[in-house]
């Protein structure tokens, strides 16, 4: 493991808003699910409070998805106990009270967006109207539309309806705004804040950490099947104190520079390199000392976006 | 499960014309065609109930067909995602069996009345009430299985090689169960094969009403019923484990 790693201490100690931990909506232990060698999710333990809103965040094979699909009683893991709201997963879809958006496309070429989202409705014991679910998702406009006119981003919407036609306490996005642009990831973001003012339990899985820093309460990376932090997204930005290093320096090497002292990543490009340190000073010595021609040296703290790189890249 | 789910599904699967090609539009050509050439090749004692042995033969075709067919939809609905998307809704296993099959019996009921109607307008067939209620309404029942066994298929096999294995099982059980042609024209271990396909008994329960003393009709039904059965258990089982990405 590596020191960022350890040194991540936040997980299981500190005080939650927002939810009384003995109510959990999402409980996980010990899970693991494997596919032949492939370790998929690895050992996992997870607790969401009722009210929650969290980000999944992790390279693509992380075991992001295999995870979703054992909160939703999709997978069985093959080791550990998933609950929610204490129960199994598969009692608590029945009872409606799960709903989700998943990676796969979900939507009938056959059927127009109404229908698609009536047949869902349809099935559930106590959904909301359509229209209210159409509303609420922003397609109120395309539900004449068959699924196979719809741009990748309003197929988005429309699947975000289908998600919340059930008026789910639990709602899980599985990259929800893959395929959107701008424009629409805003209004996405906008219909679901509406939609979890009223104290739902949200997990999104994302690639965009912009939508995770602006849209979670609480961040969880994972990487090669297990969590390797887990905090605010304030915390994981202030992890281990960790430090970015930009300075000019022609003729880098990436691999030497990476493995300076604290060094957790490295990237050149051109005569620029930025360094993701985990012990900065020391970095910062080695690169000095090192490095004479280093020139226009500049510290700055970690945006989540090179704790995520800091945590994501290195080696375990 | 409600009515508003099975009416939604119905109406997408009318959809599809491609589908009323194969459920409608051959049955009642190939009728055509086969009285054309065989009627009176067919032979002596043959050649009065030629025309209602075919009948009955290419409508359980035609129902076959229509059932089978629901193997492919399936295929594409598993593909897309929607069966994980169903897989999150309170729908079961019994749930789903009930709402495919009643997508594959509401496209087999046109195919149920076609044939017998091109019979009676190019051939002046003729029956007796009970003849022809055998001939349309029993044989549509008597396709149950075939919209199991379809909707079977449609969970096992993938997304490139279920439109071969749904044109090989219609193949084979048009062959072997006798519906192309009469199985009195055909070697009699023809026959003996035949007991083991279900679309000789669908055949079988259709001939019985339609041809007095030919077939034995409450055989056919337990036949039928069990092939549902088996088929139904199997669709079941494989709806609660089927949910991993495809």
């Amino acid at each position: 493991m590596n020191t960022i790693a350890d040194s991540v201490s936040l997980r299981e100690d500190r005080p939650r808003s927002g939810g009384d931990a003995t109510a959990g909506a999402i409980a996980v232990r010990g899970v693991r699910k494997h596919y032949g060698e492939v370790r998929a999710v690895d050992g996992v333990d997870l607790t969401l409070a009722e009210g929650e809103v969290v980000a999944l965040l992790g390279p693509n094979g992380a075991g992001k998805s295999t995870l979703v699909d054992m909160i939703l009683g999709l997978t069985t893991p093959q080791e550990g106990i998933v609950e929610i709201f204490g129960r199994a997963p598969a009692e608590a879809v029945r009872a409606g009270d799960v709903g989700a958006m998943l990676q796969t496309g979900a939507l009938l070429d056959d059927a127009t967006v109404r229908e698609t989202v009536a047949m869902i409705a349809s099935l559930h014991r106590s959904p909301m109207t359509v229209d209210d679910a159409l509303r609420r998702a922003g397609v109120a406009d395309l539900a004449g539309r068959r699924s196979t006119r719809l741009s990748g981003g309003q197929r988005q919407r429309v699947r975000f309806a289908v998600a919340i036609v059930s008026d789910p306490r639990l709602l899980i996005l599985d990259e929800p705004t893959a395929a959107m642009d701008v424009v629409t990831r805003r209004q996405f973001w906008e219909s679901m804040r509406e939609f979890t003012s009223s104290g739902r339990t949200v997990v999104f899985a994302t690639h965009y950490l912009e939508e995770a820093e602006d849209f979670a309460d609480r961040v969880v990376f994972m990487k090669a099947g297990r969590i390797v932090a887990d905090g605010s997204v304030r915390e994981v930005e202030a992890l281990a104190a960790g430090r970015t290093i930009h300075a000019t320096l022609p003729g880098a090497d990436e691999r030497e520079l990476a493995g300076l002292p604290g060094a957790a990543s490295a990237q050149v490009r051109r005569d620029q390199i930025v360094i993701v340190s985990s012990r900065s000073d020391e970095t910062l010595r080695a690169l000095v000392g090192g490095y004479p021609a280093a020139r226009d040296i500049e510290v700055v703290g970690v945006s989540l976006d090179d704790a995520f790189l800091a945590l994501t890249s290195s080696e375990s | 499960m409600s009515l508003g789910y099975l009416v939604l599904e119905v109406r997408r699967a009318l959809r599809s014309p491609g589908t009323l090609l194969f459920t409608i539009g051959f049955p009642a050509m190939f009728y055509l065609l086969e009285m054309m050439l065989f009627k009176d090749a067919a032979g002596g004692a043959l050649t009065e109930d030629y025309p209602l042995t075919i009948m009955v033969g290419l409508s359980a075709w035609g129902l076959m067909t229509a059932g089978l067919l629901l193997g492919t939809r399936v295929v594409h609905e598993r593909t897309v995602g929607w069966q994980r998307q169903l897989r999150l809704t309170p729908l079961s296993g019994a749930g789903f069996l009930l709402g495919k099959v009643t997508v594959g019996m509401a496209v087999a009921l046109p195919t149920a009345l076609v044939v017998p109607l091109v019979a009676v307008l190019a051939e002046g067939v003729t029956l007796t009430p009970g003849g022809w209620l055998s001939a349309t309404v029993v044989m549509w029942l008597g396709s149950f299985p075939f919209s199991v066994m379809g909707l079977f298929i449609g969970q096992l096999a993938g997304k490139d090689n279920v439109q071969n294995i749904v044109i090989v099982a219609m193949l084979l059980f048009a062959m072997f169960g006798g519906l192309f042609m009469p199985l009195e024209t055909l070697p009699s271990w023809w026959t003996t094969v035949a007991w083991f396909v279900p679309s000789y008994w669908l055949a079988e329960i259709g001939r019985a009403g339609v041809v007095p003393g030919t077939g034995d009709a409450l055989l056919a039904a337990a036949v039928l019923a069990g092939w549902s059965a088996v088929l139904a258990l199997g669709v079941i089982l494989r709806y609660r484990r089927d949910s991993a990405r495809v």
